[in-house]
Formats: structure tokens, sequence, C-alpha cells
């Protein structure tokens, strides 16, 4: 070996400590894929948060007499749909609406899943099993299925979508703490907390949430995605914004489907975004669940 | 021409974190019907080597980067996929520690032994089912005709080594690849199933490369030992010779990190200090020198080459005459081997050119230091 | 009071009282079937009637095969589990059915140290926080003195104590058991229970773990109960041996003694098992093969719970007596208790010379032993391979 090479095994120059969550970035860092969906998801935060200022055009009212310019159109770049609204001006303001949804919606789902996941796992025995089953109810109507009937019930509007997609997320979120909490309740890390003494409290709060916490973080941005598939989904059914005008992906592709072939951009673009946001979340919450995993590191 | 010749092996992985120096260039041969045994702990290379050998390295992370391994005179790291999967099982097998990672869990034994022997030899499968029957048989199966119609759950830990065992010899390979088959076992267990492959292979005359981290399972199976150490052979010697006279600083304190269930007094463990190495990183100077109490100036800088202890006129490479061999700049006198601390007047271990050699650790744990005065349990009960 | 004034210091009146006393111990896991409506339809008997006394001081080594029940007992002792039946005392305190508050209190007196150190710490949590939690849960000191106290006790077991702020995954598995260790000690333990705690490291780490051990137990009066399968480690750090078999305990005696003149046919077997780092010692050993596996728990054999796989039993023609009676702890000299109706047989047998190769220089005599009867039925048959 090169004996001049610089001395052997010197210790390493002290460097601040890294915890999990320091050095979990650190890997999301080094991933590629994931890198691509975190670009994917600051252009449609940047175009949903930027909207107004990136584009001269109101998103509801247009132009009959500009209707149907094709993209390239001098001051139109992805052209104008039926109304003579800039395409491109409404895919910014449907972002803001996929966005607000998917966000909120998720949070909801968190909130709910979250609290009958953790009860269920913490406490285990009858409340789990009662939990459990409603849980599997839940899981066993199909999501789309669960928001139509929601949205139905309680009539259109965009509070009522984010409940219907939050509804359908959270037993998924519920299951999925809930069996981190179960496994993380067997493990000697916790049953070491146990010989000294903790609370069951402490252990829920110090030792059980915050390793169940990756687990949740990777199912929520994946469920980001279908969040925002799902908006679309019921959008696209006639379910969307209560004002059929509203800038609104799913809507704007149910809107365009008559003039498929006039006007096939209409559906594409509008495609290409819902398309690029859920990759966008998708390859993120794959690369967290990467660089997360435990099971990755000694 | 040894059955088995590595020449110079190089395998590094590159992943995520870095480049990762599994084995650094080791060199060994292992003669028809010979036991060689690899002895070292979790990462010195040993189970990559194997590995390497079979060409099974994880891909795209494994690498073979540098070295020639031959078996018969083939060279296997040329060798296309198609030729090296022909190889695999009819002359080298495999058998691993944990038994249940390498049984298909879905087939039954019977349809996984018929199948490998109909694969490799032209057998009919009536042919092939009776082998596996006489197969089951050899290792100690009772009752083989019904309970090669099992799953592999069906059988506990020892047995489900024994039926890999079956496998691994169905097809009398010429080299049986032994990776801690026993390490899962409980010691009767493994007491069972080391006396099995010690009798099979005799039998059937298959060379053997027994990969352990128990100098005591090797000294029982092993005609030869190579010790490993950070992706290097440090030490290399006919078993009887290496007990004998252990040479390596490292040999010397494994010998001495383990109890002996047979010493006449509990006596006193010489525990290697330190940690193990960081593979992380590019080898430089002797692998060992951070946690050696023998190592001298030029450790630090110099990594040595692998040389006869004596000087011999011929070096012999396999057999039980082999040439007993050490990378070490200062080997431990016998005396020191015997008691496993240098005891030279005035011999103090050279310091690191750097700053320390590990920074998480305090050289000596401080057992003396006054504690912080606490409230003992029995004086806070008595204020209750 | 200081930790080190702790060392042995026990109240006038105490010392010959044992600072723990395990009777009739036994721990039953119920089996269930039903997805819903679960029904009991039978148990894993993991211990099944354990008794020993600990002496203040003390180690005492736990040894056994996977499944006999030697963690479980050690995890109830420290009560981790509400025990089926029997009674633990710790302290001259019934601790059986201790719970909320005063058990609290009493796991101060009693830890654990774990045997995986990448499973048994919180990965989420500095080290600095990991070892003072003990200390923060019994709400010990001011904030500044737990801080004090953490670094010293990570210099206490060999770590720097400037790297408290570091997280597990940082530090090897050695140095990982130490953090293990120095969260142990934290809260001035009387007992620690110590279940495999060097089966997971690297064999030129063990020694380091094992030394430790040692020389906190000699500065600080510790008492130890040691789990481990390996017998050879077991007998070294501990001053008696208690070898355990399907939950029952089948001899209890001091190391030496155990280790020289083995009584049960199963502790012979299981010396006889372990491989001597010595080929000399190896070539002339003759090895006790057992046959077959360890019963399940959940249903142990009549009688002898070892007789279905003894080699004595087989020696003396199979007697009837050890598949109906099941054989009791007797006491057969000063402090060498057995549990088997013919553990006499085994006193003085080329079997129980040739367990741990001291008897290496009959070994021509030792060829005459080999009958049939132990030679392994489970070793190759040879049908015409």
């Amino acid at each position: 070996m090169t004996a001049t090479a610089t001395p052997a095994r010197r210790a390493a120059p002290a460097r601040a400590s890294r915890g999990l969550w320091r050095d979990a970035l650190v890997r999301l860092t080094r991933n590629g894929p994931a890198l691509l969906g975190m670009f994917f998801i600051v252009v449609f935060v940047l175009a949903a948060v930027l909207a107004p200022v990136i584009s001269p055009y109101d998103p509801i009212a247009g132009s009959l007499a500009n209707r149907l310019q094709a993209p390239g159109t001098a001051g139109h770049v992805l052209g104008t749909d039926l109304q003579g609204r800039d395409e491109l001006t409404r895919i910014l303001y449907g972002a803001r609406i996929s966005l607000q949804v998917g966000v909120i919606s998720v949070l909801m789902g968190l909130a709910i899943g979250g609290t009958l996941g953790a009860i269920a796992g913490a406490f285990g025995g009858a409340v789990d099993n009662v939990i459990m089953r409603i849980v599997d109810v839940l899981l066993a109507i199909p999501g789309i299925l669960l928001a139509i009937g929601i949205v139905a019930w309680l009539d259109r509007g965009l509070p009522q979508i984010m409940l219907a997609v939050g509804m359908t997320n959270a037993p998924i979120f519920a299951r999925i703490l809930r069996g981190s909490l179960l496994a993380l309740r067997e493990s000697d890390f916790v049953v070491a907390a146990r010989s000294i003494g903790a609370t069951p409290l402490r252990l829920l709060l110090r030792h059980m949430l915050p390793n169940a916490l990756t687990s949740l973080i990777v199912a929520a941005t994946l469920a980001l995605a279908t969040a925002i598939i799902d908006v679309a989904g019921l959008g696209f059914l006639g379910l969307g914004p209560p004002d059929p005008r509203t800038a609104e992906w799913g809507t704007m592709l149910t809107d365009s489907t008559k003039y498929l072939r006039e006007a096939p951009y209409l559906i594409f673009f509008p495609g290409v975004a819902i398309v690029i946001s859920a990759i966008g979340f998708n390859l993120l919450g794959d690369g967290l669940r990467e660089s997360l995993d435990p099971r990755l590191r000694r | 021409m040894a059955l088995l010749e590595v020449r110079d092996l190089v395998v590094r992985f590159r992943t995520h974190d870095g480049t990762i120096y599994a084995v650094n260039g080791i060199t060994f041969d292992v003669e028809a019907g010979e036991t060689l045994g690899l002895v070292g702990e979790s990462g010195c290379g040993k189970s990559v080597t194997n590995l390497a050998i079979m060409r099974l390295l994880p891909k795209p992370a494994g690498r073979i980067e540098r070295g020639r391994v031959t078996l018969d005179g083939v060279d296997l790291i040329a060798l296309p996929e198609s030729e090296i999967r022909e190889m695999r099982g009819r002359d080298v097998a495999m058998i691993f520690q944990d038994p249940m990672t390498s049984l298909n869990p879905v087939l039954t034994i019977e349809e996984q032994m018929v199948e490998t022997i109909v694969a490799h030899r032209a057998a009919t499968r009536a042919d092939a089912r009776k082998r596996a029957v006489e197969l089951l048989g050899m290792v100690g199966i009772p009752h083989p005709e019904t309970r090669l119609r099992s799953y592999p759950h069906q059988f506990s830990g020892g047995m489900r080594q024994r039926v890999m065992i079956a496998m691994a010899l169905a097809l009398e390979p010429k080299l049986l690849i032994a990776d801690e088959p026993t390490t899962a076992l409980d010691v009767t267990i493994q007491a069972q199933v080391l006396e099995l492959l010690k009798d099979l292979t005799a039998r059937l005359g298959t060379a053997v490369i027994l990969i352990t981290h128990d100098l005591g399972v090797v000294a029982g199976m092993a005609e030869r030992i190579n010790v490993m150490y950070a992706g290097f052979i440090v030490e290399t010697a006919p078993t009887p010779d290496l007990f004998a006279r252990p040479s390596h600083p490292y040999t010397v304190g494994l010998l001495h990190s383990i109890p002996r269930v047979d010493a006449a007094e509990g006596g006193e463990l010489v525990p290697i200090e330190g940690v193990p190495p960081d593979q992380r990183r590019a080898p430089v100077g002797c692998p060992f020198a951070p946690r050696c109490a023998w190592r001298v100036e030029a450790c630090w800088a110099d990594n040595p080459p692998l040389v006869p202890l004596e000087p011999v006129s011929r070096l012999v490479a396999t057999g039980p005459g082999a040439t007993h061999q050490i990378a070490c700049h200062n080997p431990p006198l016998p005396d020191e081997a015997r008691t496993g601390r240098p005891t030279r007047p005035g011999f103090v271990a050279a310091p690191p050119p750097g700053a320390v050699i590990d920074e998480l650790a305090v050289a000596t744990p401080d057992v003396e230091a006054t504690l912080v005065e606490f409230p003992t349990t029995d004086a806070r009960e008595e204020r209750r | 009071m200081s930790l080190a004034q702790n060392a042995g210091a026990t109240r006038p009146g105490e010392s010959d009282r044992p600072l723990l006393r395990i009777d009739d111990l036994r721990m039953y896991f119920p089996i269930t079937e039903g997805l819903v409506f679960e029904h009991h339809v039978g148990d894993v008997r993991a211990v099944d009637g354990v008794s020993f006394q600990l002496r203040r001081g003390e180690t005492l080594g736990l040894v056994g095969e996977s499944g006999c029940g030697k963690s479980t007992t050690g995890r109830t002792i420290v009560r981790l589990y509400r025990p089926t039946g029997g009674r633990i005392e710790f302290d001259g305190t019934d601790i059986t059915t201790l719970g909320g508050d005063q058990l609290r209190r009493m796991r101060r007196r009693m830890q654990m140290v774990f045997q995986d150190p990448y499973s048994s710490l919180n990965p989420r949590m500095n080290v600095a926080g990991i070892v003072g939690e003990p200390l923060d849960i019994h709400k010990i000191g001011t904030p500044h003195e737990r801080r004090e106290r953490v670094r010293e006790l990570l210099g206490v077991v060999g770590l720097n104590p400037e790297f408290g702020v570091r997280y597990p995954h940082e530090f090897s598995g050695g140095q990982r058991q130490r953090i293990g260790v120095a969260r142990a000690l934290a809260v001035n333990p009387e007992l620690i229970v110590a279940d495999e705690p060097i089966s997971a490291l690297d064999v030129s780490i063990q020694a380091q773990i094992i030394n430790l051990l040692e020389r906190l137990q000699d500065r600080l009066g510790l008492t130890y109960l040691f789990i481990a399968h390996d017998l050879s480690v077991v007998r070294h750090i501990s001053d008696r041996t208690a070898v355990m078999y399907l939950g029952r305990i089948v001899e209890l005696a001091a190391s030496r003694d155990l280790n020289q003149m083995p009584l049960h046919p199963y502790t012979v077997a299981l010396l006889s098992a372990i491989p001597i780092p010595d080929p000399a010692v190896e070539s002339r050993r003759r090895r006790i093969i057992l046959r077959g596996d360890v019963p399940s728990p959940a249903n142990p054999p009549s009688g002898c719970r070892f007789h279905t796989r003894c080699w004595l039993r087989e020696r003396l023609g199979n007697p009837e007596r050890c598949t109906v009676e099941d054989p009791q702890l007797r006491e057969l000299s000063a402090g060498h208790a057995v549990a088997c109706h013919f553990a006499e047989e085994v006193d003085g047998s080329p079997e129980q010379r040739q367990s741990t190769g001291q008897g290496g220089t009959q070994a021509a005599a030792a060829t005459s032993w080999a009958p049939a009867g132990n030679a392994p039925s489970a070793a190759p048959a040879a049908p015409g391979a």
C-alpha cells in the first residue's frame, strides 16, 4: 500500500453530532430520484404560490374571441381553452387547488388516522380490536368511492373534497402507525425503557412515537401524490369545486374531452401537470423511505 | 496445481456512503479434499471472499477489482454467467448460516432437491427422487421418504441445516463452502452438524472452506487456517502450528479473548482493545495497528506482507506441511503469545502519528472515577 | 452517599439475607387460537418451577440453549412480566405482584443489560439522553448533577464523555454495549440482570465487556445474574452456575465444580459440545452427540424432561423411572444440586471426565466406552451413499 499517504487512521476531525434526521437528510441529498422528485415538487409549489406573479391573465374570465389558440401563440405559451382563457394560467392556478386540497386533506387524514392508530397501538387489546375493525371496514371501501359518497352526501365544495380525500387516507395512516407502534412495543429499547421504570406515557411519547414517525412521514408523502390524483379524479367526475369555472386540473380534463380532436393539448397539459406533481411526491416518498429506514444503517 | 487458487483478490463495494474496502488482495490455495478454516470477525472479508469465488457478490455494488480465481484450472472470474451457474452446485456448493434464507419456503424439500439433481445431471425424476431420499438418510433425517414432502419451515434449525448439507452434497461437488454453518445453532446441535459435516466430506473427499468466527470450531475441523482481518490474511498455518505458535498479534488477541471451558481456573482475559476497522477507509499501514499492543513505528505507514515465520527454501501453500506465514512487523515472542501481552522490558506501543485512535473511546475506562454524589436508593427509601 | 460507598454497604443484620430469592417461579405464555374471539388452547411453559437464591455481590450464571427459559427467567425477575406462579423476593420484599409506582421504585434497584446493542438503544435519543434517562425518570438530582453524572458514567465504561451528544448509530457494537451498561449503572442498582450481554458482539470485543463488567462489580459491589448460552463465558464470570433445560434448572453448583464434575447428563453433553480452541485437545476429546432437538416447551416430556435425549438413560437400559417421575433438584455434595435420578452414575463416568477434555490421557480407554447408545443416532447411518 502507499506508504506516503497520510498517516493511517487518524481520528476523524471532531464534527458536530448528527442525529438520525440529519443523517437521513444527507442520504436524501445523495439520492438521485428523490432529488428529481424534490425538483418537481419545488416547481409545483412555486407554480402554486407564484401563479398571480407569473401570469398576467385571469384564470376564470376569458374572451371567446381568443378561444382555442394553439400552444406557442404569442402571449399564450400553452394556448387558450374553450372560453379563451390562458391554459398556462389555469394550470398554475390549478396547482393552487391541488396543493391546498392535497396538503390539508393529508393533514386531516394524519390527524384522524394518526390519533386512531396511536390509540390502537398504544393500548392494544380490546380498544385496538374495535378501532382496527372500523379501519378495516373503511379500507374495504375503495377510496374514490368513499370520496364520491362523502361529496355526494355533503354537497360539492372544497372543504368537502378535503374531508373526502382525508377520510380515504385516514385508515391507511391509522393502520401504518398502529403497526409500527405494536412492533416497537416489543422492541428491545422499549423493553429497556420499561425496565428502568418509564411510565406508559413516556414510553409512547419518547420512545415509540419518534420511531414510528418515519413510516408515517413516508406514507404521508406518498399520500400527497394519491391526494392530487384523487382531487383531479373527483373533478373529472364532476364532483370538483362548486364553481364550474374554477381552474382545477380534473375539471379542466373533463371540459376538454369533447374537443379532443381540435385541441388535444387541452388534455395533454393538465395531464402532464397531474403526472409530474404525483411523480414528484412518489419519488420523494420512496427516497424518504430509503433514507429513513433504519435497516439500511448499522 | 491446487483445486482452488485465489490470487491477489481485491473486492470492493460502491455504496451511497462511499467505497467499502472488503477484500484487499488475498492469496490462498485449497487442495482437493482439504478443509481450510477462514477465521475472522464480522466484516473481515471472509464471507465476501467466498461470495466472490461463487461470483455471487451483490450487484451492482460489489465488484471484483483485481485478482484471479481458478477452480481446477478454470478461471472463474472470466467465466460467462451461464457457465458459472452450471458450476455452482456441481463443482462448488455453499451452505449458509441461516438455512431458511437459502431454501425456498414455498417449495417442498423434494421439489427443491429433485430439481437441483435433474438440472445438473441428466437424471430422470424418479432417479433423482431416489437419490434425494438417500441423501436425506445420509444426513440423519429420520423417515426421509415422508420428510421429503415437508416444507422448510416444518424442520427445526438443526434439521434444516442437515437438509442444506444434503442439498449441497447432492451433486458431490469438489468444494464445499460452509459460511458460519453452525453460528445460528445451539451448541449441542452445532456438535451434531459439525460431526456430520466432517464425516460426510471426509467420506466423499470434498474440499471444504469453513468460515467461522469461532477458533474452537476450526480447531477441531480444519487442517489449515487463514486468519483474516480487515480484508487481509494476517496469518496462515496448518492448524496444529497455528495453535502451538500463534504469531500474529491479532491471532494471539483472539485466543486470549475467549475463556476456555477446559481451563483449570477462570484465568484472565486479555481483550483486544479498540473497535473493529472502518472499512470505508482505504487501508494504509497495517490494518491492525490501531488495536495492536505490539505495534511499532513502521506499522502506521507500512502494511507488512504475508511472509514465512521462519526462512524456508520453498513455500508450501497447502496441506499439513504448509508454510506458517504472518503479516507483521513486530510479532509477539512465544512467551508474549502465552500471556497475551508484550513483556519485553521497556516496550511501548508506538503512538499514532495523528491525534488519537478513536475519539469516541477513552484509553482506559475510568473505573476509579469518583462519581457525583447522589442519594442512593437506600437513602431515598429512608427519607420516604 | 456516593456510588462507591454503596459498594458492599449492607445494613447490619442483613448480610446473611440473600439479595434475591426465587421460589418455584413459573412463567407461562398462553397459546390462543381464533381471530376475533381468542380462546386459550395451551401454554408455553417458558419457566416452570425455578428456584434459586442470589447473595449480595455474587454472580450467578444462568446457562442453557435457546428456548430453555433463561431469558424469560431474567425478564420475569425484573418484572417485565407478571409471573404465572411462584415468588420473587428482592432484599426481603415480595415483588411478585408489585405494580405501579411501587414497582417503578423497585426498578431503581435492579437493572438490565440487553443482548443486542443495536436494538436496545433508542436510535432517536442521543447517548447522554439514553444514559441519563433513568435519572430523569426517577427524578434524581438536579439537571446539572444529572449531566455531570452522565459524563462520569460514560468515563467509567470507557467512553469519551465529550461525545454524549452523539447518537447510538455513530458507535460500534462494543461501544454501544458500554452505553447500555452505563444506562444500567445510572441509578446505583444493586442487582444487574445481564441477558446475553456479549453474544451479539465480535469475539475480540466480548472480552472487553466481560472485563468491564468484572471491574465494575469489584468496584461497586454489584450482584449479577448473568444469562448466556455459552458455558465457557458463564463459568468465567460466575461464582455459581445454574444450567437450565426446558424451563427447569437441572444443575446448580459452584462454577468450578460444575465444569470439573458435572453431574447431570445434560450438563455433561453441553460441556462436551463446546469446541475448545486447541486442536490437540479437540482430537482426543470424545463428544457426546445428543440425539434430536429440544422438545417444545408447550408440550414438555413426562417425567424427566431430558429423558428423550438422555445418553445416560439409554446406557442404563431406559429405566421407567425417568419417564414417569419428575426428578427434583437434590444436593449431592455441598452446594452442588442436580435434578437427575441417576446422577450418581454420572460421577466418575468417562463421559464426565471427557466432557472438557481433561480425561484426555485416557483416550485409549475412551474408545471402549463409545457404545452405540451414545453414538449419534443422528449421525449418518450410511445407507449405501
